[in-house]
């Protein structure tokens, strides 16, 4: 009985506003607009334990994919702004409002950025047992046998990044959207696509098991994860720079002493040395942001991308 | 007992309204899209055609046979849908407790007797059980009284 | 030789001190999630979520493998009981279990249910131990289209099993998938029918539309008609949960049925344990030789489908293990632990980790021995719930389902939507129809357009493509011939029915009943 009045007298407490030395004050949520085992996904629930360590609260990650990410991020965007409902995600952040343009949040207003975490780059991959080794020979079947590309959604990084080699290349490619980097895996696993632009960690096991050939790095440079596989400029095609950032968010109107408190706190964990041995391996290149920062960089990034769109007619 | 089945002829009707609003709403607000390519309308207008067509279907059926009279009661739904709404207007400015007051004080009128001893005694029982169970046990993080003012 | 020392293997893990512990703890809080109306077990799971860091992975993984078997057995007491149903797979128990408990028979039909869980979960254990490689492969040959076909299927089935008219099924299977739409488009983020309520973004939620179709509106169909003397004294004694000769011959080969479709739709990511419930039900209404039976309290009715749902939630670990795909949300969180572990789930799972592979599946037996030791006594303490008189009960029950509609969200919205679909659910019960299909319509609809969109993509436009691929052309042949049959055989049982009703009516409208009394409906 006296525990229930104990309880009781805390309950009510709770209910008066926090400030930034009282958070967390429960359980945060990090929502990961994807779909499980992908890359973002990954990513959030090997940071969850270290978070959760240093806030000591339960740090849960809660996956709500769908709407080329945009389905999750607009949930956050609604959510209370009191730092317990957070959003990390990639540049579909800044990719999709350029393509989908009547999103029921404004992303340079509704959310605020808090940190900028790291980037990936994109490999091609293809079926596991598929006659075709080299990218070229790829490009060149699929003139005369049409290929199905997959995307981890409409408007995300994956899917710019797929249109903009098929207008380098001149590939026969079909677009198809999945709800994330894994199912777009499996597509591939499964044959019904042939052809995905995906990051090291969303094809997981899939590369070493052979189930999945990669194909080529899409970018200048080959990567450090996968020292033989040659990269797209190597292979001819031209250069291109386009990487996938993951970077966290809160709704927007959160405390800003909670913002910088969260950025210092995740800052932190990307120096864990522990931390940066189990991710390195999955191609992530951490970064160490300040909240303006990174806030800057979505905004130009917002802006630019629109441009291409506009420039290279990626439409819905 | 009607001659016809007036209630399958009402529920028929109820679809047809209810399949042509989603077919409308489909067609005017969202993208259609072409069948390789489908636009966020075209499922949900096939929808509202498939609802209108099952309506059209259910009232040809219920013209040409008799149909029983519908039981259909007005202070029960009143007292136990106005209960949860008290409790869903109440959790939030003022807590559990007394949310859980109001939904078990108006939705026993529903039984249309009065019952005041048992009432206070279930009111109080519960006002401590669901804060042990929800609160207490599971460690959800409802407030339990509150004062907005 | 190698598999037996396999079993051997994951026994020797399974049996340690520590892991039968964690197993005992899932399984309890497991059963008690599940009673609560209103509670589900991805709640519970996140609660518990944190404690698992300090955990080994294996012994994690087993603990929460037991709460997510654990609320299957327990969803089905609240079913039974109060007709309200925790899960989609849960709402075809209540067809037939809460006519059951009505008539008395609540004991049996929980006891009974405690044993189609087991069979139905040990039936699982055995394909997963057995066949795990093989059958990740099989899973993967599907693509968009067969899954448009298999839940086309689930659905035309669905419409098909509750009484009366095949049409009204047809009608609330196709309402559930309209509201399942409300919300953002999953494909192009376009929000649909939110009529600018933001709070409706991420769709309406399960909980507040089962609460509210089911539980609600039952609520309100009984107040005043229900009596705690009604129920008989003895059908509470613990005896009374033994059951009949005749129960036990008609329940094998529905739980064999059930056990085998719950384990074939268990692979499949994001169908699972409803559809498999579903259409079990169905084919048990179709293969009896007495379907007139089905609604009214056969017990082919809930030992099919508890049989099926509780295989699907075991084979469903096949392609969360072993190709890294979670078929749901729950499924999601445990493949969280094993990462957070550093495990990696995929096609090398079994070879790298044997000691969890193993070790996990044996702790399934350990954990479902557990829950039937466990279920079996507490049968006693929960049929004692109907001698609760009513007056008392359905206000409480209203308040777990209210708490239990906040916390999914701690947002009043969603038990603004219990309202509602309180409301929708008593015009459905005014009009007569079935309220099951909806729900497995809400629950399937936006999978179903997503992948019919994918589909339709990948055959360049051409809707031929589900009738020229093997597996989903032999698919929508068996639906179109379950929509036949069921139109055919509902419209013949109707004939039937309809002269029992107008009997019955005649006897209602006799003297002494005044016409006020039979429009408040006193009978």
């Amino acid at each position: 009985m006296k525990k229930m009045i104990t309880a009781l007298a805390l309950a009510a407490g709770l209910a008066t506003p926090l400030a930034a030395q009282d958070w967390p004050s429960g359980t945060v949520s990090i929502v990961v607009p994807y779909s499980p085992s992908g890359n973002t996904d990954i990513l959030a629930r090997h940071m969850a334990p270290y978070l959760e360590e240093k806030w000591g609260q339960p740090v849960v990650v809660d996956n709500k994919p769908g709407g080329g990410s945009m389905v999750g991020t607009a949930q956050v965007s609604q959510a209370n702004p009191d730092g317990l409902t957070l959003l990390m995600t990639t540049s579909a952040y800044v990719t999709a409002p350029a393509i989908q343009p009547d999103l029921p949040f404004d992303p340079r207003t509704d959310l605020v950025p808090i940190a900028n975490v790291g980037y990936v780059s994109y490999i091609l991959l293809t079926q596991g047992d598929s006659e075709i080794d080299t990218l070229p020979e790829f490009v060149e079947d699929s003139k005369e046998n049409p290929k199905f590309a997959a995307t981890a959604g409409l408007g995300t990084t994956t899917h710019f990044a797929i249109e903009q080699f098929i207008a380098q290349s001149g590939a026969n490619f079909d677009v198809v959207h999945f709800k994330g980097g894994g199912p777009a895996v499996v597509a591939i696993l499964s044959g019904e696509a042939d052809i995905y632009g995906s990051s090291v960690s969303s094809a997981g096991d899939n590369i070493a098991s052979g189930k999945v050939k990669v194909l080529a790095v899409l970018g200048n440079d080959r990567i450090d994860a996968l020292p033989d596989v040659p990269s797209t400029a190597e292979l001819g095609y031209p250069e291109t720079e386009i990487h996938q950032w993951v970077g966290v968010f809160a709704p927007g109107g959160t405390d800003p002493e909670i913002v910088a408190k969260i950025n210092a706190d995740i800052n932190e964990v990307l120096q864990n040395e522990a931390f940066i041995a189990t991710v390195t391996p999955l191609d992530w290149t951490l970064e160490q942001s300040t909240p303006e920062g990174f806030a800057a960089e979505v905004d130009k990034e917002l802006s630019g991308w629109k441009k291409l769109a506009e420039e290279q007619g990626i439409s819905k | 007992m009607y001659r016809i089945d007036y209630v399958d002829i009402v529920g028929g009707a109820l679809l047809i309204l209810f399949g042509a609003a989603v077919t409308y709403t489909s067609v005017t607000y969202y993208p259609m899209g072409t069948p390789s390519r489908m636009g966020p309308g075209m499922f949900p207008a096939g929808l509202g055609v498939v609802l209108a067509v099952l309506g059209i279907l259910l009232a040809a059926q219920a013209l040409r046979r008799p149909g029983p009279r519908p039981d259909v009661r007005i202070f029960s739904p009143l007292f136990i849908l106005g209960g949860i709404a008290a409790f869903a207007a109440i959790i939030v400015p003022f807590g559990l407790i007394p949310a859980i007051v109001a939904i078990l004080v108006i939705s026993s009128l529903a039984d249309l007797k009065i019952r005041p001893v048992s009432l206070v005694i279930s009111c109080i029982g519960l006002s401590l059980f669901a804060p042990f169970i929800f609160v207490f046990l599971l460690g959800l993080q409802i407030p339990l009284l509150r004062w907005p003012f | 030789m190698e598999f037996l020392g396999n079993l051997a293997l994951g026994l020797g893990v399974a049996f340690t001190l520590q892991n039968l512990f964690y197993c005992f703890l899932g399984a309890l809080l497991g059963t008690l999630v599940g009673v609560i109306p209103g509670l589900g077990v991805l709640a519970a799971i996140s609660m518990l979520f944190p404690l698992t860091f300090h955990l080994e992975p294996t012994t994690a993984l087993i603990m929460l493998a037991g709460i997510w078997y654990g609320t299957t057995y327990g969803g089905s007491t609240a079913s039974i009981l109060l007709n309200l149903p925790g899960t989609p797979a849960n709402a075809v128990t209540c067809l037939d279990g809460f006519p059951m408990a009505k008539q008395g028979r609540g004991g049996v039909a929980l006891f009974m249910t405690t044993v189609a869980s087991f069979f139905g979960a040990s039936f699982g254990i055995v394909l997963l131990t057995l066949f795990t490689p093989i059958i990740a492969d099989y899973a993967l040959r599907f693509g968009s289209a067969e899954y448009f076909a298999l839940m086309l299927m689930g659905l035309v089935a669905s419409s098909t099993i509750s009484e009366g008219s095949a049409i009204k099924g047809l009608a609330s299977v196709t309402i559930g998938i309209v509201i399942g739409l409300v919300g953002m488009d999953t494909q192009t983020a376009t929000v649909r029918f939110a009529f600018g309520n933001l709070g409706l973004l991420e769709g309406v939620s399960l909980i507040a539309l089962a609460m509210g179709v089911f539980g609600v509106a039952e609520i309100i169909m009984s107040v005043r008609r229900v009596n705690a003397a009604d129920i008989d004294p003895d059908s509470v004694k613990l005896k009374a949960i033994v059951p009949t000769r005749d129960d036990v011959r008609r329940s094998w080969f529905p739980m064999l049925r059930g056990a085998s479709m719950g384990s074939f739709f268990g692979t499949l990511p994001g169908t699972g344990p409803s559809i498999a419930a579903f259409l079990s039900y169905a084919v048990e209404k179709r293969v009896s030789k007495t379907p007139e039976r089905f609604g009214n309290g056969a017990i082919e009715g809930i030992m099919g489908p508890e049989s099926a749902n509780n295989a699907a939630d075991q084979t469903a670990f096949i392609p969360t293990l072993s190709l890294g795909v979670p078929g749901s949300a729950t499924m999601a969180l445990m493949l969280g632990v094993l990462m957070i572990h550093g495990v990696a789930p995929g096609p090398n799972l079994i070879s790298t980790e044997p000691e969890l592979f193993w070790g996990l599946i044996m702790s399934f037996w350990v954990g479902n021995i557990i829950l039937l030791l466990l279920n079996i006594p507490l049968i006693g303490l929960w049929v004692r719930m109907l001698t609760i008189p009513y007056h008392l009960l359905y206000p409480a029950v209203l308040m777990f389902i209210c708490i239990g509609a906040y916390t999914s969200g701690f947002s009043p919205l969603n038990i603004w939507m219990v309202a509602g679909f309180g409301a929708l659910g008593y015009a459905m019960r005014i009009f007569r129809f079935p309220g099951a299909p909806l729900l497995l319509g809400f629950v399937l609809g936006p999978l179903m357009e997503e992948h019919f969109r994918r589909a339709m993509v990948l055959a360049r436009g051409d809707f031929a493509v589900f009738f020229e691929r093997p597996i989903s052309a032999v698919i929508m042949g068996i639906t179109g011939l379950v929509l036949i049959w069921g139109v055919w055989s509902s419209e013949n049982m109707r004939g039937k029915r309809r002269a029992r009703a107008l009997a019955r009516e005649a006897d209602r409208r006799a003297p002494g009943h005044s016409e006020e009394e039979v429009q408040e409906g006193t009978n």
